[in-house]
């Protein structure tokens, strides 16, 4: 292979190359475990797999060779977060819970890419169970963020975003409930998506907010992202939650010329930014052509955080109980312990701090005399929180607004206040609740060079709209050439 | 809506199955209370009829057929403890609850 500047980065770059015989995937891997080992310090993977890779890289050149191409993802090497289960691989949610658990099946999502040829070279850290939003959670360390080592990566999917603006891998999976993919993308520069609810199919994601949770794709690029949803989205019998909708082609989608598109700016979402965030939102939108800015009310957005923590910590705490010591993890058990006593003694072992919180929020919270006072009040926040939206996008085509109300923030900076903690993820909650699909782009930088995500919110199953309307803010940024 | 009181919090740390030092209940009690402030708001919106809880797209199908292999050892390969093909586990009966 040619020297670093050669070297291909990008999905279509590495897609090209592949096909020309500029490289292998061999050598895609090879240089992916590479660089994965010298971003050692950043703490991204919980778990490499050369071995595996390598055969599964080996195979791909075969296929290739032979005239069995299967797409834009053949050769490419990807890392998964490591709460999505891969055969035979580690998978521990980066709990001590789980520290030994080898799964015996492939999520689907991680089925489907395979059987498009891409290449797992390892299961990047992430916070506990994914709950944090900053990846200090972690049993394992946190994940220091690539463009400054001092800062976090963002959460819970911290590791899956720093390995890909690293430029270990050209993609990546992470999960979303509450913004897990959506905010460490704002904070690592790079694309991250999550899709609409019942895009991906959530068998072999290891269960926390059943009714938000969703698996997305992180990439250099909107079209990178928008081919690795192609690959994972669509109807699975083992998902109930997961049926067969129309898809476009994503990819296709990204480079269609596009006509005016109104785009709505919630004021709820602005109100409270400084100029400095106003103008990493605004800059971009007011200078592009053909797009009309309508300003929009989110009148329940006042409600969003209250009514995510109960809800996704209700879900969390019936969801988190078959980690019992039983069939899988650990077992802490006394010779004279009984079936109670390893229950308790295995659960207060394995799990970490902000899970504990979560889980007894969420057994509070549906806990008798309380039950209709949190969560049947939450559900009706989410309900008008999914009518708000609806309401606004019989105006607009899609919703814009900043990833995250600050950039990447220090180490330690929250965690003392795990209220604080929550707040970081105001701008992606809603949306999450109302099962609506989102981007992230990577929109200019602060001060301090840290970049500024801008999300992109579409109506249900309108990824299409979404994928072009976030090309369009990707090519105007890098015209204006303000990215870090 | 008040936050619950120490023995309250050992109460539901009962419930989910965690045990807790007084030390840790003390802490989390005083977490737990911030939390649920932040909670409160909730109870400023209006109140709502029927909550439509009805999702964008219709809950797929599929027949009700059998379709996990029958892998024992894959399935007990992560049991902590095992006896041939058995999750080994304490006495169920005879504890104090």
């Amino acid at each position: 292979m040619g020297n670093e500047m050669d070297t291909p980065q990008t999905l279509d770059e590495m897609a090209a190359a592949l096909r020309s015989g500029q490289c292998s995937a061999a050598q895609l891997i090879d240089q992916a475990l590479g660089r994965a080992q010298e971003h050692r310090h950043l703490n991204a993977f919980l778990s490499l797999d050369p071995e595996g890779a390598q055969q599964a890289a080996a195979k791909a050149d075969e296929e290739l060779a032979s005239g069995h191409d299967r797409g834009p993802l053949h050769g490419v090497p990807v890392a998964i977060k490591d709460n999505i289960c891969t055969q035979g691989m580690p998978t521990t949610c980066a709990s001590q819970f789980l520290d030994n658990f080898a799964p015996p099946y492939d999520a689907t999502a991680v089925q489907r890419l395979r059987d498009a040829g891409a290449v797992i070279i390892g299961k990047t850290n992430l916070d506990e169970f994914a709950m944090g939003s900053s990846n200090e959670n972690s049993s394992y360390g946190p994940v220091l963020n690539p463009l400054d080592t001092s800062r976090v990566p963002g959460g819970s999917s911290g590791g899956s975003a720093a390995a890909v603006a690293a430029g270990i891998v050209p993609l990546s999976l992470g999960s979303d409930t509450g913004g897990s993919v959506r905010q460490p993308a704002a904070l690592c520069g790079v694309v991250g998506v999550k899709p609409t609810y019942g895009r991906v199919s959530r068998n072999g994601l290891v269960a926390f907010g059943s009714s938000l949770d969703q698996i997305g794709p992180f990439a250099t690029t909107v079209k990178g992202a928008a081919g690795v949803l192609q690959a994972i989205a669509g109807g699975d019998p083992m998902d109930a939650t997961c049926p067969d909708q129309p898809m476009d082609n994503w990819a296709a989608e990204c480079e269609k010329p596009v006509g005016p598109i109104r785009v709505g700016l919630p004021v709820e979402y602005t109100a409270d930014l400084t100029d400095e965030a106003r103008a990493a939102l605004l800059g971009p939108l007011e200078a592009m052509d053909d797009v009309e800015l309508v300003e929009v009310a989110l009148p329940h957005t006042r409600f969003a955080i209250a009514a995510y923590y109960v809800l996704a910590s209700a879900e969390a705490s019936a969801n988190l109980a078959r980690f019992d010591g039983i069939r899988y993890g650990v077992r802490v058990a006394e010779p004279e312990s009984d079936l109670q006593d390893v229950y308790v003694a295995s659960r207060t072992a394995g799990f970490g701090p902000e899970v504990k919180r979560r889980i007894m929020l969420g057994t509070f919270a549906l806990s008798a005399g309380y039950y209709e006072a949190y969560y049947g009040k939450a559900q009706q926040a989410r309900a008008a929180i999914g009518s708000d939206f609806d309401k606004a996008f019989e105006q607009v085509d899609v919703i814009a607004s900043l990833t995250s109300p600050t950039t990447a923030f220090e180490l330690d900076a929250r965690t003392q206040d795990p209220l604080e903690m929550y707040l970081s993820d105001i701008f992606t909650v809603p949306s999450s609740l109302a099962g609506l699909p989102a981007i992230s782009v990577p929109a200019g930088a602060d001060g301090k060079g840290l970049p500024w995500g801008i999300q992109v919110i579409a109506p249900h199953w309108e990824e299409g709209s979404m994928f072009q309307f976030a090309t369009r803010i990707e090519s105007h940024v890098a015209s204006a050439g303000s990215l870090p | 809506m008040t936050a619950p009181d120490p023995s309250a919090v050992a109460h539901v740390a009962g419930l989910a199955r965690l045990k807790f030092s007084d030390e840790e209940l003390r802490l989390f009690q005083q977490e737990f209370a911030a939390i649920l402030e932040m909670v409160e708001v909730l109870e400023e919106l209006p109140a709502v009829e029927g909550v439509d809880t009805d999702s964008s797209a219709p809950t797929p199908m599929r027949p009700d057929a059998v379709t996990n292999a029958n892998l024992p050892d894959a399935m007990l390969a992560n049991a902590p403890d095992r006896e041939g093909y058995h999750f080994r586990v304490p006495a169920v009966l005879g504890g104090e609850d």
